[in-house]
């Protein structure tokens, strides 16, 4: 169902649960009594618009409208990213590190426990080196386009820079961290020997899929609001440049 | 168990997403795409293999020269009969039977599904448990490097597992690898 902005904030809790980690990463607390969406979004600074685009495209796989997203403004969509990174680093991973931690083996089992942290240790420094890269390099260089063309100005640097790293780089770089979760789930289905108390493992998985379908969305935005937006971004600054409309200082 | 990845091409809404879900009780499929016109089905196809394909007469035409194992024509005449044509109008009962006996008819193919790991595919799988590079393996099993990394894929096949964490995690779960040997 589409969502829109006059409908209960309450409501849209009750019709999908699964909104409330979204809500989460907009820094907006529950209690909401009879507000509206609308209201809601604009007691917490949040642009209304941009809210329901997230939400909407996280509650049907088939409402995402790029055009849509694209036309909101790119800090509003990098902080929304920055913050489900926190979202996975603070809360889903120590979540599934706990479960983990908890599960107990027989003797002849027990190197299994190991195994799993281990593993997800692996699987989590590979996330954390992604999630730096796109905010230490990728992100400001977003930002710093968006202001160039904002404010018609540009530091040497940074055009300087643009002939080395674009938006294209990071395309070909993205690569797959979804492969290690994947694997872990199919160990853990097909491979391993139960633990004593066995709803461990249920527990695990059930937190996997649903950090997977989270991820897949995440990368969606990336891929086709993020790359698709910066590189009409690029397009226009080359414009500009050529047209000298952007001060190059 | 065999998988095959079904497209349904239908400009309707309502009626692409009706078709979608009763293909999905299937089992025996694997995926099922669904596209509203030519461009959305080309970057489907462009991604994964499609064996079998649902669509309506007007796109069908731009597949005729194209091989799929199965193909559908969508029809709502309620005289529309054929064993190419899928009649929306017929009972649930009558549709599932046909498309039941044309995915059992398919040719099974068998590295599909064939899961065991052969004596050799378990010798290439220590190695790389191990951490070995696939020019050492290749010097260590006497066969060449490009006959490792087809071993490699065949076996990521079977098991399900991509990485290289992953295949060490099953090989010590398996006691094909002490976990000192890691280091």
């Amino acid at each position: 169902m589409l969502i829109n902005k006059n409908i209960k904030m309450a409501e849209l809790i009750h019709q999908n649960f699964e909104v409330l980690t979204v809500i989460r990463r907009f820094d907006i607390e529950l209690g909401f009594g009879e507000k509206t969406i609308e209201e809601v979004c604009i007691n917490n600074k949040i642009n209304p618009d941009f809210f329901l685009e997230i939400i909407n495209s996280f509650n049907d796989e088939d409402y995402f409208s790029q055009s849509n997203l694209q036309a909101h403004d790119v800090e509003d969509i990098l902080f929304y990213l920055k913050n489900t990174h926190r979202f996975y680093l603070t809360k889903k991973f120590p979540e599934i590190e706990q479960l983990i931690h908890e599960l107990e083996f027989s003797e002849n089992n027990s190197q299994n426990k190991q195994l799993l942290e281990n593993f997800f240790n692996e699987y989590k420094e590979e996330f954390i080196n992604h999630v730096q890269r796109e905010e230490e390099r990728i992100y400001p260089y977003i930002t710093d386009l968006d202001k160039a063309l904002k404010s018609k100005k540009a530091c040497i640097n940074f055009h300087e820079n643009m002939k080395k790293y674009t938006i294209s780089n990071y395309q070909q770089e993205h690569e797959d961290v979804e492969e290690k979760l994947y694997d872990l789930k199919n160990i853990i289905i097909k491979y391993l020997p139960s633990p004593l108390n066995t709803d461990g493992y249920n527990s695990i998985l059930i937190k996997l899929f649903k950090l997977e379908n989270d991820l897949n969305e995440h990368s969606r935005i990336e891929e086709k609001v993020i790359v698709p937006k910066v590189l009409e971004m690029e397009k226009a600054y080359h414009t500009a440049v050529l047209a000298n409309q952007i001060e190059i200082a | 168990m065999s998988q095959y990845n079904c497209l349904i091409l239908e400009p309707s809404y309502l009626i692409r997403k009706g078709l979608v879900s009763f293909f999905r009780e299937f089992s025996n499929l694997g995926l099922i795409f669904d596209a509203e016109n030519m461009k959305e089905c080309e970057e489907f196809r462009n991604k994964h293999k499609i064996h079998i394909l649902v669509s309506t007469d007007e796109f069908i035409r731009d597949f005729e020269e194209e091989d799929f194992l199965l193909k559908y024509i969508i029809k709502h005449n309620r005289k529309s009969k054929g064993s190419d044509i899928l009649n929306i109008l017929h009972p649930k009962d009558i549709l599932i039977e046909q498309i039941s006996k044309d995915i059992q008819s398919l040719k099974p193919s068998k590295e599909l599904d064939e899961k065991q790991l052969s004596a050799r595919e378990v010798s290439v799988l220590i190695q790389v448990a191990k951490g070995k590079t696939n020019k050492e393996i290749a010097d260590r099993l006497f066969i060449s490097v490009h006959t490792v990394i087809t071993h490699r894929k065949n076996i990521t096949h079977k098991l399900g597992i991509k990485t290289v964490s992953g295949l060490t995690m099953y090989a010590i779960i398996h006691n094909l690898i002490q976990p000192m040997a890691l280091k």
